[in-house]
């Protein structure tokens, strides 16, 4: 990912969620707010469609808000946009609380089961059970399935649990400090 | 390349610098002298700043002449733990469940993620050691 430490948290949640063309769009709608499709080409050099695309994806996510008005010139109606800055904040809570989910869960599992694998990267891992019933060869490879150490992998899923949480304690602080600046 | 991307890194660097200044600010004119800027080429930049809310400009008195103080309005909020989880992307992630064929306790992309954001901060702290 591009190092985007002092940036919008909205350009981050965009390249969380794209290429560095997301990156563009968002710093277009910054820059430029209620800016139309047109004007947001414009000003990022990418083609119309692409433009499109981000912004709809954008839009789903509920990241901004698309305002309908009419072109004083051509008479047509275009979508003017801006961000929606409270579900930015909450798209990346949710964001959070869905991987720390799937992170747990995966500890859990971890934790509570002794696994068999054939060492290649994209294969999965099977439990004892399952590996009996492949006969200890992997379905994806056909390489002998071996016990696995997954000690190092349960080192690293802890790490990471308590990473998230911390930065989550740290932003939550720093909305604080905001709160206190401004007022 | 358009004008906008130009100027991103520039204006990266001196929300960074308002950022590290605290709720106290720090003079525009202290601002531009420590970026090398011309007053013009810094005016824009914290044009731009204010435009996106992330900074405002107050007017002081500072020996004997106008000018502005540089304050923050809002702080980036980090994302890096959870910015390259391959969840957020996955195209099977409304499929993924706890007991479903799709799940994180046999996700291979989760295991690859987890394990190289770890390797990195090992290798980090053992750089911090030596």
């Amino acid at each position: 990912m591009v190092k985007l430490e002092y940036e919008d948290t909205f350009v981050k949640v965009a390249a969380m969620i794209g290429d560095e063309d997301y990156i563009k769009v968002a710093r277009a709608i910054l820059n430029n707010p209620d800016a139309t499709d047109e004007e947001i080409a414009s000003a990022t050099g990418l083609k119309i469609n692409k433009v499109r695309k981000v912004l709809y994806d954008l839009y789903e996510r509920g990241l901004i808000a698309g305002i309908r008005d009419k072109d004083p010139k051509k008479g047509w109606f275009v979508y003017r946009w801006r961000i929606q800055r409270d579900q930015v904040d909450v798209f990346l809570k949710r964001t959070r609380e869905i991987i720390l989910k799937k992170l747990r869960s995966r500890l859990e599992y971890e934790k509570t089961h002794t696994f068999y694998w054939c060492g290649t990267p994209t294969c999965k891992k099977y439990t004892f059970e399952q590996a009996i019933e492949y006969f200890f060869i992997c379905p994806e490879c056909g390489n002998p399935l071996k016990q696995e150490d997954n000690s190092e992998f349960i080192k690293a899923l802890e790490w990471k649990i308590d990473q998230i949480i911390e930065e989550d304690k740290k932003n939550e602080e720093k909305n604080k400090a905001v709160q206190e600046l401004t007022s | 390349m358009p004008r906008e991307s130009k100027e991103d890194d520039l204006i990266s660097l001196v929300y960074k610098l308002v950022i590290e200044s605290g709720d106290k600010g720090i003079l525009q004119s202290e601002l531009w002298k420590k970026l090398n800027l011309t007053s013009r080429d810094g005016s824009r930049i914290a044009t731009r700043l204010e435009k996106r809310k992330l900074i405002k400009r107050e007017r002081v008195l500072e020996d004997g002449r106008w000018t502005y103080r540089i304050k923050p309005l809002l702080i980036p909020l980090s994302v890096e733990s959870i910015a390259d989880a391959p969840c957020i992307t996955c195209p099977l992630f409304s499929k993924c469940y706890d007991e479903g064929e799709i799940s994180p306790r046999t996700c291979t992309k989760i295991e690859r993620w987890v394990m190289s954001e770890y390797q990195q901060h090992l290798v980090s702290v053992r750089k911090n050691e030596t």
